[in-house]
């Protein structure tokens, strides 16, 4: 392949599947992701090791029964990389050597997640795991991102020309991207969608409130207003009291928050926290206010005293 | 004619010809009709009418709290007619001291913070207020309530407060509302006699009241009768 697409940087193929795995601390058998990788696999997917070596070139061709952990699946099974180290799982029953331990990664590579998965030789999987049923995914990376599409139909012609009558699914990181960003795209709408109904709706409710205040104080504000209090310092008194509900009602929100985000976290959804977005709400329930506020408080400001002031 | 422009030179309050009316529905009700009226500094004036007559109507023009439809209206040397809604507020604040016959107090605020309210108006601090307050607060006997909220003292004690915070701007005039309205028999007499008081030391006192009793304690009353308004020399047993 790499030889017929020159334009590619790197090839490299695996499968994945799910297959008992016995040994170590487990009590009984857990079912893992087995990956069939080779040597090339690590390099591409930048897979680093915390200790021991990645599956090697000969242990492919000798379809050697060893395997490399990824970083949690070491943890769960030994507790420690350097517990895993040197020992032996079964997988499917047979015994597997563990000749490395891979450094936690927190990424999906080709699909599979290192820190879950089970490396093997993609020779030895072949032979014991999955026969001659695999699908295995080839991974062509290309040496500069322009030529991608032309890599792509490379290896499709290449695949087409080898494989006559197998069937392949192609896809290339860009269209994901695309995909990825449209998806983005569309939540970022939903989102400014959500917050713009969240401020007319919240800035509705504080401007009711804000009338029922004036409704209720126009007596006091005909007071005022008797006794010399311009229309600026009523408008300013009024504002001052939306924006300081709103203030009040950001900070419930960012308490609520901080209350819901361990729950979410456990429903498996990624939260982060951060100060700057605390602050940002806040300025946001402030201006919400205020800028609600403002007319129910320019009402006020407008009251006729002796009119305010027979108010009951 | 030559007397006329002395009074109007020598009044603090000088009403010419005003004129007031409203519109209900198709109907113009004309509640003031050329009124002419000039009270001199130091003066204290009883209006004295019926309800319904166009006695609060015509205080609530020469408390600038409402605006006449024609005539002209001269407050310590302002014309009135002619100054803009910021400097009517102002005029509120520092030439007219409001005395209402429900009191009209801040329900939340308590007794000093009511008092002070005018003062604070007119940018000064709280500590500036309270020092300057405390020779009316003394005087009219609050000094003990200054930190009661107005639901905890009795109508006497509202109306007194409400004094206080019409005096403590040292206004050029005090505009009484029905004073006594809204006080027993006792409480009222007290509120006279501070008047009185009041009016000794130097303070113009314009007072609307439906009672011949309480007018009787003013020294001038003028009446005021369908909209139009009469000197009273010598008054007739019964108002209205």
């Amino acid at each position: 392949m790499e030889k017929a697409v020159p334009v590619s940087h790197a090839v490299c193929i695996s499968y994945s599947t799910r297959s008992s795995v016995e040994g170590g601390e487990l009590d009984e058998a857990q079912t893992y992701t087995i990956a069939g990788v080779r040597e090339e696999y690590a390099q591409m997917s930048n897979l680093s090791l915390a200790v021991g070596e990645f599956i090697a070139e000969s242990e492919d061709e000798n379809k050697d029964k060893v395997c490399v952990l990824g970083g949690s699946v070491a943890e769960e099974i030994f507790g420690s990389a350097i517990d895993a180290y040197g020992s032996v799982i079964y997988i499917d029953s047979r015994s597997y050597v563990v000749n490395g331990v891979l450094s936690p990664m927190g990424t999906v590579a080709s699909g599979i997640s290192p820190d879950d998965s089970i490396f093997i030789p993609y020779a030895t999987g072949v032979k014991y795991l999955v026969g001659s049923s695999v699908s295995p995914t080839i991974t062509v990376i290309a040496e500069d991102v322009d030529n991608v599409e032309q890599v792509s139909e490379d290896v499709a012609e290449v695949l087409a020309q080898t494989y006559p009558n197998a069937e392949f699914t192609y896809e290339d990181a860009g269209s994901k991207m695309e995909a990825a960003s449209a998806s983005n795209e569309i939540l970022t709408m939903l989102l400014i969608a959500m917050a713009a109904i969240v401020f007319v709706v919240g800035g509705i409710g504080i401007m009711n409130v804000l009338f029922v205040s004036v409704k209720e104080r126009t007596n006091e504000i005909g007071i005022l207003k008797a006794i010399g209090c311009s229309k600026k310092n009523i408008l300013f008194e009024f504002l001052l009291e939306a924006a300081a509900i709103s203030l009040i009602g950001g900070i419930l929100g960012v308490a609520a928050s901080l209350c819901a985000a361990p729950v979410v976290e456990y429903l498996g959804v990624r939260v982060e926290l951060s100060a700057a977005a605390f602050l940002i709400a806040l300025l946001f329930a402030v201006i919400t206010g205020t800028i609600f506020g403002f007319y129910p408080a320019y009402k006020a400001s407008r009251l006729v005293p002796v009119e305010a002031l027979g108010a009951e | 004619m030559e007397t006329v422009e002395r009074e109007e030179r020598d009044g603090i309050i000088t009403l010419r010809d005003v004129n007031k009316s409203y519109k209900m529905g198709e109907n113009v009700l004309h509640v003031l009709k050329d009124i002419s009226l000039t009270v001199k500094k130091g003066e204290y004036l009883a209006v004295l009418g019926p309800s319904g007559s166009g006695k609060s109507t015509l205080m609530n023009i020469i408390g600038c709290m409402d605006v006449m439809d024609s005539g002209a209206y001269c407050l310590d040397g302002v014309e009135i007619e002619k100054a803009k809604e910021k400097e009517l507020t102002g005029i509120r604040n520092q030439k007219i001291g409001f005395i209402f016959q429900k009191y009209h107090l801040i329900p939340t605020y308590n007794v000093l913070q009511n008092i002070v309210m005018p003062l604070l108006m007119r940018g000064m601090t709280l500590k500036e207020a309270r020092e300057a307050s405390m020779d009316t607060i003394t005087m009219l006997g609050l000094a003990e309530r200054m930190e009661h909220k107005p639901n905890e003292l009795s109508g006497g004690q509202q109306q007194r407060v409400a004094i206080a915070r019409a005096l403590v701007g040292q206004p050029a005039i005090l505009l009484a509302d029905e004073p006594t309205g809204a006080l027993d028999q006792e409480s009222g007499k007290e509120v006279l006699k501070l008047f009185q008081r009041l009016n000794d030391m130097g303070n113009t006192i314009v007072m609307i009241t439906h009672d011949l009793g309480v007018a009787r304690h003013a020294g001038r009353v003028v009446r005021i009768v369908d909209g139009e308004l009469y000197e009273n020399e010598s008054l007739p047993d019964a108002a209205g």
